[in-house]
């Protein structure tokens, strides 16, 4: 048989071009939106699905990853003696600020882990470089976010709090989209840069918050209402001075993996030993530690991308845009279809008056359809890809095209321009035959 | 000795409603078509010629009236069943020549020959068609580059294609020019003539008149004469 509608198609290259840029256009919008979807509920996770703990146990209420109230340090010990655990570590999470060079604030969250440990790590960061995380004052940040605190690459410095942190490696592709800088540090560099109250006794975060703002000493101390605050802090050396300031004393003194029994830790990650009935394990460590709930590794993700999705209207509105793609971009695959039947509706009129049967119709629009949308899925995910790949590499920023995204992107797609087709040669099927009769 | 009759129309009314009025275009037309007859329908614009061809071909059914082609009550037939006795029995021309624009002479040929069944050898047979209307040495040309009276001889190759037993034709010359459209016409009778079939056609041109078997004149939707 003649293939008619392949070659009705390539007839005219230029529209057969420009329908397939069209085609292409479709697949991009759609493996782009919804790629920034998955991506950013992937990007949320990252913390988490890096990790290779089974179970994240920490106090009750936690709504999200970054956002749990502390337990203390001394529950790591405990936990470690809970049967079936093979492997226990504690991990720190908080919120600070880190002023760069020319006094830039930045937005951060300091993970405090154990540097050797094998329950969690800030992704591909090189044996050396966490070794480096063992030196006071030391810090490793994602590459994407070295702008964000003002410095160029390893070796730039700013302050966190009282401490001049210097950022001693970086790693790639660990920072959720949405979240604060994320600073890795080890525990004890952590716990240093995040206690508001190392000026023992009198200093109080607001002061140091206040400090961090370079407010003039003087408005300062009129603010707290006491003359000598502001000789204190500059004693402190919590702020600069016209006298020399000493330098606070360096944050490492003991094991920098370990902390003091009640010290603050956000999350205790276990491993479990093998065939261990992760329920069963769950049960037995929150009935030892009290307080506190657990989660395994799947619950913890779902529980923080649900948070993202249903809690902020970040995940609605990433949801909404990957909608509109995926509505607009079908709409456009069906337009292209549908128009191409509709310029050639003649000669489908033709078609039927010869007296072609019906599933012949069906055929030729179904052939040109399938020809369509694998000829314009190609340019449009191999373009998504690059851009995907772009945006990584550049900003961290995760569009997630899987395998099995494309093939539904391309499903959807062929789905589309054959329901289009169908549809339109259904209007050719029901003009009046004797059309070709007319001039 | 009785000639065999292809087509029958016994009292045939059309009548078209678009909203509230309503146009009879055919006011009870009554005709036979005999076997190879070479047959002629002229009227002036608007009096009823291709709502005629149309029914008798059975593209369109009439509001009521009864017409018997090739043996078969066409007014009867589902819309499936009639697409394909027009596919089995009758070969179509018309004014604007609607060939397969994509499609080579011979594919065009190649396709009705396909649709019709004919898949043996059909490459050979579309071939032959257009070495019949003069075209052997163009058989791989796409439509844009013939000229008029080619690409209408394309499509008579077309219409003869899987020997059907009558071919219309609404105004098959109106596109050509005079010599043009004589040749058309000359070539389409002794084709019909040679392959057997009868042929309806509607014609302005006078001068074809001569060339027809017979000559039916339509005047208001009803035949004259
Ligand atoms: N599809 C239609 N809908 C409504 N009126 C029509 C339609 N087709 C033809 N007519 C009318 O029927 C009459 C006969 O038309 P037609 O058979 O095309 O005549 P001819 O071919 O002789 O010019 C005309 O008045 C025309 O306007
Ligand atoms: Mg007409």
């Amino acid at each position: 048989m003649v293939p008619l509608g392949r070659k009705t198609l390539f007839k005219d290259v230029a529209r057969f071009l420009v329908a397939q840029a069209g085609v292409a256009f479709a697949v991009g919008l759609i493996a782009i939106e919804t790629g920034i979807y998955l991506g950013f509920i992937q990007s949320t996770v990252l913390p988490i699905t890096e990790s290779s703990a089974d179970i994240w146990v920490c106090t009750r209420g936690m709504p999200y990853f970054e956002l749990t109230l502390p337990m203390r340090y001394d529950a790591l010990a405990k936990a470690r003696t809970v049967t079936g655990v093979r492997r226990a570590e504690a991990m720190l999470i908080k919120t600070s600020a880190w002023r760069g060079t020319g006094h830039k604030l930045e937005y951060i969250r300091v993970i405090g882990f154990d540097p050797h440990g094998v329950l969690w790590s800030p992704g591909p960061v090189p044996a050396e470089e966490l070794d480096r995380l063992f030196a006071p004052d030391s810090a490793i940040v994602d590459d994407t976010k070295l702008g964000n605190l003002n410095i160029t690459g390893v070796g730039g410095t700013g302050k966190i709090g009282v401490h001049d942190v210097r950022i001693v490696g970086t790693t790639h592709g660990t920072q959720p989209v949405v979240s604060a800088t994320l600073i890795y540090a080890s525990m004890r560099n952590a716990k240093a840069y995040l206690s508001m109250t190392s000026a023992p006794g009198v200093a109080t975060s607001t002061d140091i918050n206040a400090a961090q703002a370079e407010l003039d000493p003087e408005e300062l101390a009129r603010y707290l209402g006491a003359v000598d605050v502001s000789k204190y802090l500059v004693e402190q050396g919590i702020l600069p001075a016209p006298a020399p300031t000493p330098k606070p004393a360096p944050a490492v003194a003991q094991d920098p993996s370990t902390l003091d029994p009640g010290d603050d830790v956000s999350y205790i990650l276990v491993q479990a030993q093998p065939g261990q009935d992760l329920t069963a394990l769950k049960g037995r460590l929150t009935s030892e530690l009290r307080g506190t709930a657990a989660y395994t590794r799947k619950e913890m993700a779902d529980r923080t991308s649900s948070y993202w999705v249903k809690r902020t209207n970040i995940g609605f509105i990433l949801g909404l845009i990957a909608f509109v793609g995926l509505i607009v971009g079908i709409t456009v695959a069906g337009q292209i279809l549908y128009t191409s039947v509709v310029e050639h509706i003649t000669e489908y009129g033709t078609l039927r008056a010869i007296g072609a049967p019906d599933s012949l119709f069906y055929k030729v629009v179904a052939e040109q359809a399938l020809i369509m949308a694998c000829l314009g899925f190609i340019p449009g995910i191999v373009i998504s890809a690059i851009v995907a790949h772009w945006a990584f590499a550049t900003r961290g920023v995760i569009i997630l095209i899987t395998p099995e995204s494309a093939v539904l992107t391309l499903l959807i797609i062929a789905a589309m321009c054959v329901a289009s087709g169908i549809f339109a040669v259904q209007r050719a099927l029901r003009v009046d035959p004797a059309m070709v009769f007319r001039g | 000795m009785r000639v065999p009759v292809v087509v029958a129309a016994r009292d045939v009314r059309m009548t078209y409603q678009i909203g509230s009025t309503r146009v009879e275009a055919l006011r009870g037309i009554s005709l036979d078509v005999s076997a190879g007859e070479f047959l002629l329908l002229m009227g002036p614009s608007g009096s009823g010629k291709t709502t005629l061809l149309s029914i008798l071909g059975g593209i369109l059914t009439p509001t009521s009236g009864a017409v018997v082609a090739c043996g078969t009550e066409l007014t009867r037939l589902r819309r499936g069943a009639l697409a394909r006795f027009r596919l089995l029995n009758i070969g179509f021309v018309f004014q604007g020549f609607n060939l397969f624009s994509a499609l080579t002479a011979a594919e065009n040929v190649q396709l009705a020959l396909g649709l019709k069944g004919d898949k043996v050898d059909a490459r050979d047979k579309a071939c032959e068609l257009l070495e019949e209307v003069g075209l052997g040495e163009k058989c791989e040309r796409l439509p844009a580059d013939l000229s008029a009276g080619e690409k209408q001889r394309v499509a008579i190759a077309r219409a003869l294609a899987g020997q059907p037993r009558l071919i219309m034709a609404d105004e098959p010359t109106a596109s050509l020019d005079s010599d043009n459209g004589k040749h058309v016409t000359m070539m389409m009778r002794r084709l019909a003539k040679s392959h057997g079939c009868s042929v309806l056609t509607v014609t302005h041109d006078p001068r074809i008149m001569e060339v027809a078997d017979r000559v039916l004149h339509i005047e208001d939707g009803a035949l004259r004469g």
